[in-house]
């Protein structure tokens, strides 16, 4: 069976090879450092996979750790887990002899040996949309398992790069981090992402961030203030849990996306419904360095949970931290960021 | 009677704790609350001795021996208290090696801080650390 590159109907990313169009080849997918083989026999299922694979549209140099990620259907009924690794809203992830095993309300279930190169999602023969969204949280726990077995730590936040300066932009979910980012993209900022980096420890000791998709999650309320993002109610909703759209960051501000920085500042965001436009507070070390380990997910297994922490307490000790509150319509002035500029340059 | 006022037992870092050491601190993490802990050098050796678990009376002599004086093994002992409260340490442990615990500077009084946020014990996906919105 021939290998078919980064396309399974309309998702592609970027693995460099051509399409063939054959749907029921194994499709390859570069995610990052890996390169992900998804084979799937039932095209509902290759699909919704390959939808989730194909967000990560950062290119990557090679070289790149190979990945099998077998999607099949069997009626084999596993008792939902304890959550003893992981425990997520709809998916609890187990330590088991050999490795990892995950489990789901919709009886999906997500296994590979500890380090491991292959990957298993199992899913009930009856697939409802309560599967589809189980097998996006499989996808997302196979791809950033398999980065920390790299050495990489997923990070849930955006970046902005400039002038020797890279800003890691922190908030819960839907807590300000892509406006923020558009915000200063508008004076001439790039950005690694808006929601999900890989940092590191470089080979010097500072820490290397690294951007994994050029894409933004935009609400349609952004054009009030972002008149270049155009008319986004005309696009259609990416999931039934969210307005927001996904754009290409390069349609909307070509030359703007960046691909990798070293992290030298913390941007804390919160929203503020008592201010006019943006208010701006230094930050702590220890403020620092529990913003970053809340925009991290750390699994409950000690050699993990020591490379993660590891990671993220070497990187904030290097960061400089700002608290910014953002007023309601503080974007309506193109200038508001100029002062947190000033204290990011 | 607390953990350290049993001079004879010996003390260990509860299992469920992660440690990583930076220039001049250590960060603990506790896998089981999510509570996390910036400790100063003085701290993070004596959390060396715990490593392996250490009697009371051996951190005290070793404290003296990296220039703690005399009548600072009342703040050890609460400094190791204040870990105890928190479930950090165990007691009783056998001692699973011989500590090698070294204080690359001087002695100063042991500081252990606590962040007031724990990490989510369950969140939104395995990438987004957020707390889950209802369905």
């Amino acid at each position: 069976m021939g290998l078919q590159r980064g396309t399974t109907g309309k998702a592609r990313n970027k693995c460099g090879g051509t399409e063939t169009g054959n749907r029921g080849a194994p499709a390859l997918f570069c995610c990052g450092p890996l390169e992900v083989t998804v084979s799937a026999p039932c095209p509902v299922l290759r699909d919704k996979v390959a939808e989730g694979l194909s967000l990560y549209n950062v290119p990557w140099a090679p070289p790149r750790r190979s990945v099998a990620l077998d999607v099949i259907e069997a009626d084999v009924r596993v008792p939902l887990g304890r959550g003893t690794y992981l425990s997520c809203a709809r998916m609890q992830v187990d330590a088991t002899d050999d490795g990892l095993r995950a489990t789901s309300p919709s009886g999906t279930t997500c296994s590979a040996a500890t380090g491991g190169d292959r990957w298993t999602i199992t899913v009930p023969q009856a697939i409802d949309a309560r599967v589809l969204i189980d097998i996006e949280d499989a996808v997302g726990l196979v791809l950033t398992t398999s980065w920390r077995w790299l050495g990489w730590v997923p990070l849930h936040a955006g970046a902005v790069v400039g002038d020797g300066c890279c800003a890691l932009l922190t908030a819960p979910s839907g807590g300000g981090k892509t406006t923020l980012t558009a915000a200063l993209i508008r004076r001439g900022w790039r950005t690694l992402g808006d929601d999900k980096l890989l940092l590191r420890p470089s080979g010097s000791g500072r820490p290397e961030v690294r951007a994994l998709q050029h894409h933004f999650n935009l609400h349609p309320h952004t054009g009030r203030w972002f008149p270049e993002v155009g008319d986004l109610e005309r696009l259609p909703t990416y999931s039934t849990w969210t307005e927001k759209r996904k754009v290409r960051i390069e349609d909307i501000w070509p030359g703007h996306a960046g691909e990798q920085g070293t992290p030298t500042h913390l941007v804390l965001i919160s929203r503020r419904q008592d201010i006019t436009g943006l208010g701006l507070t230094r930050l702590g070390h220890g403020d620092v360095l529990s913003a970053l380990l809340h925009q991290a997910v750390i699994p409950n297994d000690r050699a993990i949970a020591r490379q993660v922490l590891s990671t993220l307490a070497a990187a904030a000790q290097r960061l400089q931290g700002v608290r910014v509150e953002i007023g309601p319509e503080a974007y309506a002035d193109p200038n508001c960021v100029a002062p947190l500029e000033a204290m990011l340059r | 009677m607390s953990v350290t006022e049993q001079g004879t037992g010996t003390l260990a870092l509860n299992a469920e704790v992660v440690v990583t050491v930076l220039e001049n601190e250590a960060v603990l993490l506790d896998l089981q609350t999510k509570f996390f802990y910036s400790i100063n050098a003085s701290g993070w050796a004596i959390v060396q001795m715990l490593e392996h678990g250490a009697r009371r009376a051996d951190i005290h002599a070793q404290c003296r021996d990296w220039g703690a004086p005399p009548e600072a093994a009342g703040v050890v002992d609460q400094f190791l208290d204040r870990l105890a409260e928190d479930g950090l340490l165990v007691q009783g442990a056998t001692p699973t090696g011989v500590a090698s615990a070294s204080l690359p500077c001087p002695w100063s009084v042991p500081v252990v801080e606590k962040h007031r946020e724990p990490l989510q014990r369950i969140m939104v996906s395995a990438f987004d650390p957020s707390i889950p919105l209802a369905e």
